[in-house]
């Protein structure tokens, strides 16, 4: 069993809005209680669709926000308890690669020196060995040498996310946050990026986080699968026994809405009626049962906790029964 | 062989890099008309440092014979004054040299002294969006509330009559406009990806501030701050005007163009020519500042 470097638990996290002159605050859930725990080396993949708090989990996870309630830990040490420097040395275990690669680099820093930034920022190294440092680390994501010195709108969006991927790696962290990587390029393309990560993966032990909604890149890269709804994880388990055999009736539904090439693959699609609570006023009892074909008067009322079912972990009162 | 020979040097040049200054030249000189601002500014530079050796005759010396003679080329003009006389019989042209001597320095000394502080409190309220934020924006709205000039006179009134207190004056009244453009650009900066990511990567508050963030506010900036070095020599001028300025008879731009006032209709170049001056100068100094942004703003160089 290896080295657990991150966990959480029951992390939460509530956004104050307001919602017009004088008539107070509503707060936001964007994040419910999500527990999970990933291992050095592996990668836990994080789907959900649009507005399920994956994002929000991402920024939990790199210390940008604090949580508003729960405990996470990384690298075994407790981030609401750790002090200012503590605080500086996991900065540097988590790093993160953004959705968007357009907007990720600084437009008006040369490649090299945005590459350098963390090793300026984090170590005493004399700037002959900074570069030295980020030109073998280009070279290790395919970039050429010359590229040092160019500025960000030289290149196609591939290379960019290349880039930040290798400024997510200059500090050699533990976990690497990704969220949506692939999403903005276009798939001849993505498919260099996710050989990438896992080959970055392999060299240096880097555990994934990687947030997705496009269950079949999910299914290329990870070991672990998380699926969120309305900032809740409704099923938690292996890659293999998830796609295998889903057990929420969500989860059924988003596997059964993945396209296949192959038709013999394809499997009748579950439609979802309706769209996404919202966060906001969210649905008594399960947060799923306003969309659930298996609904019954217990999903309005109890919320459903995780709890282990066939090898994996599943928030759903119904799931023995709708799984026979 | 002869085709080794080339691609290894062909490599050679893409390995080494000029460096930033010529770098920036490059970017700079490639727009003719920067280059041309930089070239005017430069001779009245040169003018105004050099001014005794360059002006024919003293600023203040009046010719009492010789009042009001109009430019050499015209009719009734003196070989001796080249851009004529004025109300007093002193000479324009040595006047315009001396004169730029203060005109440049109220102007350039009023836009930095504006932009700095402005820069640095704009950015301060970027950053800290919820006290600091508001209370420096509160204070800049009760600023720009108050006439410009009504402001700057009650500055010197209170400061008293002098130069360096006139480009303090203009410098205050300027800060609003600065402290609201770099506050509008830095916060739409914020939310940026890449400042993220910098955070992520452990920056601290100052590194965030000006290294990551302002490069990529600069823009409007300078467009701003080349803009209101005109604004400032004539604010200069209107304090002049009323006596809370560079006093007379020191030769200075403005205060030239407001006392001639009253012969526009007799000896047009007593006026015209301090104007031109100005123009020329203001327009130069917009040129330069436009190859400036561009120079600066590397998505407009040619690609390296």
């Amino acid at each position: 069993m290896s080295q657990i470097v991150l966990s959480a638990r029951d992390l939460t996290r509530h956004y104050k809005v307001s919602r017009g002159f004088m008539k107070g605050h509503a707060t936001v859930k964007a994040l419910n209680g999500v527990s999970f725990e990933l291992a050095a080396g592996k990668t836990l993949a994080v789907v959900g669709e649009s507005g399920c708090g994956k994002s929000t989990l991402a920024r939990q996870l790199t210390l940008i926000e604090e949580p508003t309630s729960g405990e996470l830990s990384l690298d075994n040490v407790s981030v609401a308890k750790a002090g200012q420097s503590e605080l500086k040395a996991l900065r540097r275990k988590v790093q993160m690669v953004f959705q968007n690669p357009y907007a990720s680099l600084n437009p008006r820093q040369k490649i090299g020196t945005q590459l350098a930034e963390p090793l300026t920022i984090n170590s005493d190294l004399s700037a002959a060995e900074r570069e030295a440092k980020v030109k073998a680390m280009m070279a290790k994501v395919g970039l050429r040498p010359e590229h040092f010195y160019r500025y960000p709108h030289m290149f196609s969006g591939g290379q960019r996310q290349r880039i930040a991927i290798a400024r997510a790696m200059m500090l050699n962290p533990k976990i690497v946050v990704a969220d949506e990587p692939t999403s903005a390029l276009d798939v001849s393309i993505q498919a260099q990026v996710l050989n990438l990560f896992m080959d970055l993966q392999q060299e240096f032990g880097t555990a994934y986080v990687f947030i997705s909604h496009n269950l079949s890149v999910v299914e290329h890269v990870a070991d672990d699968v998380m699926v969120m709804y309305l900032g809740r994880a409704v099923e938690v388990g292996s890659k293999t026994a998830l796609y295998a055999k889903p057990l929420h009736p969500y989860t059924q539904a988003l596997l059964s809405a993945t396209p296949s090439i192959h038709p013999e693959d394809r499997k009748t699609k579950i439609k979802i009626v309706g769209e996404l609570p919202s966060p906001l006023n969210p649905p008594t009892g399960c947060a799923f049962h306003k969309r659930c074909p298996h609904a019954v008067e217990r999903c309005k009322q109890e919320v459903p906790e995780l709890r282990p079912i066939g090898g994996r972990q599943v928030a759903c009162h119904r799931a023995e029964e709708i799984n026979v | 062989m002869a085709n080794t020979v080339q691609t290894a040097a062909r490599e050679d040049l893409s390995q080494t890099y000029p460096s930033p200054l010529k770098e920036f030249w490059q970017g700079f000189s490639f727009n003719k008309g920067a280059v041309a601002g930089l070239v005017f500014m430069a001779l009245v530079l040169l003018a105004a440092v050099f001014a005794p050796l360059v002006a024919p005759h003293s600023p203040i010396e009046q010719f009492r014979d010789h009042l009001l003679t109009p430019p050499a080329w015209l009719e009734g003009g003196h070989a001796s004054f080249l851009l004529g006389t004025d109300e007093l019989g002193r000479d324009i042209l040595s006047r315009l040299i001396y004169g730029a001597r203060l005109s440049l320095l109220i102007g350039l000394s009023s836009v930095m002294m504006a932009l700095i502080p402005g820069v640095i409190l704009g950015l301060l309220a970027a950053f800290f969006p919820k006290v600091l934020g508001p209370m420096i924006m509160r204070l800049m709205d009760i600023m720009m509330a108050l006439p410009s000039l009504l402001l700057a006179v009650a500055i010197v009134a209170i400061l008293g009559p002098g130069l360096i207190n006139t480009i303090i004056a203009i410098a205050f009244t300027a800060l609003p406009a600065y402290v609201r453009l770099t506050r509008a650009s830095a916060m739409t900066e914020l939310n940026r990806d890449y400042v993220t990511a910098s955070r992520v990567a452990g920056a601290g508050l100052i590194r965030l501030m000006f290294v990551t963030v302002l490069p990529n506010c600069m823009a409007p900036l300078i467009v701003h701050a080349t803009m209101s070095f005109s604004s400032a020599i004539l604010d200069a001028a209107a304090l002049g005007f009323l006596g809370l300025g560079v006093q007379p008879p020191a030769a200075e731009w403005g205060t030239m163009l407001a006392s001639a006032r009253d012969y526009i209709e007799r000896a047009w170049w007593v006026v015209t020519l301090p104007g031109l001056t100005i123009l020329l100068s203001v327009l130069a100094i917009n040129l330069m500042g436009d190859g400036l942004r561009d120079a600066l703003d590397p998505k407009l160089k040619r690609a390296a």
